[in-house]
């Protein structure tokens, strides 16, 4: 900056400098300047340019827009509704505080209606707030460590048709989904119809003993929701547990409803408990969710190692017959049904024993012939990719 | 590619360095040489210090699968890969760490040789508590005690493993080690922060308590027909269906400082903090649910509503919020009663204007765990309060004034 002042104060110089070597020129002896003749020559080359047009400016400065009739709209005390604003401000002089809001220019606005307060808050001691307390009495802002003061703001409908028309009411998007859930929910209820009578007479083909038509249809419902329970994870006496207590606290309700009595309710308890035992002691489900006889814990065990024993027996014999295969699958598939292996079990014992192709130990030809296959792998020891040849018998599929 | 793949794999003999037959040859060649220099070396790991006494310590400290309690503490066969690797391929290309077989048994030995000093100093502790008759001092020793514990098995490299890989709701949270692991990792690094900000963000601080630092875990699962087998999350908007029986409640207690004593009872509170006023225009606190002189003794225990029923001091009753009200919140609190058993006489409250901060203060109350769910009305909660034989709710406007 200074050296372009500098510059024009040079230029005003080389001016009037020039004016007077002009003059020197003409009348060298008239005048016997002070200002040596060196200086003059080296000033002579500097060009000069005067300024002819007015600079810009000023147009836009001569401008000045009205006031914006910033600041409180409310003060201190004053008693606001709902949406009032209470301060105009560019940028956030105010912060908005309890009950308050803030628009997209800042402005502060009521959202409860209530008193005006413009209050400093310790948690943040940099700003100013300002807030609106719901009773006059109420300072802010309000103890940090108490209930907050809140406003309800519903009114209760008290005429029963419109308050019954209120309460069907559903917005469009509800009322469209309720069409579908109905549906479902009917044919929930028919799958669960059908599924309860399955699992009754599963429960009759047991033969525990004697029941009523009434007990049967306990038991039935309990089994329906015992088998739900398992699906979802729980253990069986886990899930008989929720049930009995589901059922029972059903029965409490109905006793809380004064339906039945003291004593009614006693007898249904006691009917129930005496049939939930007598139930679970004998009934369990096996892997694919279906009723099955409860076997205790040390039989099955002593099952399940006479089921590996025979498993193993019949896969002494490398590569697995077809008849063999089938007397596999029957043992699992009868283990699987009577409930000896749990569905991870059946996984497990399925991998082991039902292996798809043979290991390579067997069934292995030098070259190929009619009813072979071959493919090729990489073999880990040679570090190469080698071809197999293998009979048909090797895979469990083509068995014979 | 194929042909590159194909040369390099015909060189007879080659052993790319870092790989695992590289490796195995370098460790074969230093144990073979450590064996011949010295007997002394520990090139194994001492199997009959105090982390592997089996007969003195809980079974829960030791890895059951013995395979893979092997590979933890004797390495990973070269030829086998490790059992935790499903691939065979990726079991071929496992290396352990350069060096760490060498270094294994040496620092496992070292840990070993601190751990039964702690172990020393836990006895002599014991001790000195059954001398102390001042119960301060006691108190202190106690928690001294507690934590020599943890530093003695924290470092146990079968515990160390069990703590991060296995499913926290099989530890047994009875071993002080696995609660310190479980309330470092689990709680205190996630649950417990899911939970501070739910409560925070949903103002049940400070509209039900002032604050809470919960020390115990308290987490909250309603058992009904639906059949749906989940913890709540904290916070989570439940359909009036699913809360129309009482829950059952699952505790962990996690202060290791101040151990759980038989006689430590606790309250459960259910409340609704937005239960409609019309008259002050305002909210209520009702009780939902209230149950007292509850105790526990061990940890990932389930209360459930047979043992609850016992302390019932207020029968459960379900939310069942009204019609355009907004979403109610219902909080669960665990309360440690200070001054022991509470008399039912001596219980004073209204449960449809329940006065929850008195309450606490006159039965001297300490919140120690904390839940919340949310509830607002929908289609089913005309059933429920059929199935309760409650009164018709009220309707409110659509549009708040």
């Amino acid at each position: 900056m200074s050296s372009i002042f500098s510059l024009s104060k040079a230029s005003s110089l080389t001016k009037k400098v020039l004016v007077a070597g002009k003059l020197l020129a003409q009348n060298n002896n008239a005048f016997n300047s002070n200002i040596p003749s060196s200086s003059l020559l080296a000033l002579s080359s500097i060009q000069i340019r005067t300024s002819t047009k007015k600079a810009a400016g000023s147009k836009t400065n001569m401008k000045d827009s009205a006031g914006r009739r910033l600041g409180p709209k409310k003060n201190e005390g004053i008693l606001v509704r709902t949406g009032q604003i209470i301060y105009r401000q560019r940028g956030t002089k105010i912060h908005p505080g309890e009950n308050t809001g803030i628009g997209r220019d800042h402005t502060i606005y009521a959202k409860e209606p209530g008193y005006v307060r413009y209050y400093l808050d310790p948690f943040h001691p940099s700003r100013k707030f300002v807030g609106v307390a719901l009773r006059k009495d109420l300072a802010l802002p309000s103890n940090h460590w108490e209930p907050r003061v809140r406003r309800f703001g519903y009114v209760e409908l008290k005429d029963s048709k419109s308050a019954q028309q209120e309460e069907e009411h559903l917005t469009r998007k509800d009322w469209l989904l309720k069409q579908k859930v109905d549906k479902e929910v009917e044919q929930r209820d028919i799958r669960r119809q059908t599924k309860k009578q399955e699992l009754l007479t599963e429960f009759k083909a047991l033969n525990i003993g004697e029941f009523s038509e009434d007990q049967l249809n306990i038991v039935a419902s309990r089994l329906l929701n015992v088998q739900r329970f398992l699906i979802n994870g729980f253990s069986l006496s886990e899930s008989e547990q929720n049930v009995t207590f589901n059922d029972l606290y059903d029965y409490k309700l109905s006793l809380k409803r004064t339906e039945i009595d003291e004593a009614k309710y006693q007898e249904l308890v006691s009917q129930y408990k005496s049939l939930a035992s007598k139930t679970d002691e004998h009934v369990a489900f096996n892997a694919k969710y279906h009723v099955v006889k409860k076997i205790s814990e040390e039989k099955k065990k002593a099952m399940k190692t006479e089921l590996i024993g025979q498993l193993t027996k019949l896969t002494e014999q490398l590569p697995i017959k077809k008849d063999d295969k089938s007397k596999i699958v029957e043992l699992i598939t009868n283990a699987e049904n009577t409930g000896v292996l749990t569905k991870s079990e059946i996984v497990r014992v399925r991998r082991r024993f039902l292996k798809p192709v043979a290991p390579e130990s067997v069934a292995v030809l030098e070259k190929s012939a009619k009813k072979s296959v071959s493919y090729k792998r990489f073999d880990y020891s040679s570090n190469k990719v080698v071809t197999i040849i293998r009979s048909n018998d090797a895979f469990l599929s083509k068995a014979k | 590619m194929i042909t590159s793949v194909a040369k390099s794999r015909s060189i007879p003999n080659v052993v790319i360095p870092g790989s695992r037959a590289f490796f195995s040859t370098v460790v074969g060649g230093v144990r073979s040489q450590e064996a011949s220099q010295s007997s002394t070396a520990s090139s194994t790991i001492n199997e009959e210090g105090v982390w592997s006494q089996f007969d003195k310590r809980s079974e829960s400290l030791k890895i059951k699968n013995p395979i893979l309690r092997n590979e933890l503490l004797h390495g990973i066969d070269p030829a086998k890969g490790p059992l935790t690797l499903k691939k065979g391929l990726s079991k071929m290309k496992y290396t352990s760490p350069t060096g760490l077989d060498e270094v294994f048994p040496l620092a496992y030995n070292f840990l070993q040789e601190t751990a039964k000093e702690k172990y020393s100093q836990v006895t002599e502790i014991e001790s000195q508590i059954a001398a102390e008759t001042d119960e301060a001092v006691k108190t202190q020793l106690l928690k001294k005690k507690n934590q020599l514990i943890i530093d003695a098995e924290k470092f146990n490299p079968e515990v160390a493993y069990k703590a991060q890989f296995s499913n926290p709701e099989n530890l047994n949270l009875d071993e002080l080690v696995y609660q310190y692991y479980y309330k470092t990792k689990n709680f205190e690094g996630f649950n417990k922060m899911l939970l501070m900000q739910r409560i925070e963000q949903l103002h049940v601080l400070p509209d039900a308590i002032p604050t809470i630092n919960p020390s115990v875990e308290l987490k909250v699962k309603f058992i009904n027909e639906s059949g749906v087998n989940k913890y709540i999350t904290p916070g989570d908007i439940l359909s009036s269906r699913a809360t129309s029986k009482p829950p059952i409640f699952q505790v962990n207690y996690l202060n290791i400082d101040e151990a759980l004593k038989p006689s430590d009872k606790f309250t459960l509170l259910v409340v609704n903090l937005d239960h409609p006023n019309t008259k002050t225009n305002s909210y209520d606190i009702t009780l939902n649910y209230g149950v007292k002189d509850v105790s526990f003794q061990h940890n990932n225990q389930v209360l459930s509503f047979d043992e609850l029923s016992q302390g019932e001091f207020a029968e459960y009753l379900p939310p069942v919020p009204e019609k355009n009200s907004p979403t109610s919140r219902f909080v669960t609190l665990l309360l440690k009663q200070e001054e022991g058993p509470l008399a039912t006489e001596k219980l004073n409250f209204n449960r449809k204007d329940f006065a929850l901060a008195d309450f606490l203060t006159e039965n001297k109350l300490v919140p120690v765990g904390i839940n919340v769910w949310r509830s607002k009305w929908d289609g089913n909660v005309k059933n429920v309060r059929e199935m309760y034989g409650l009164p018709n709710g009220r309707v409110f406007h659509r549009v708040r004034r």
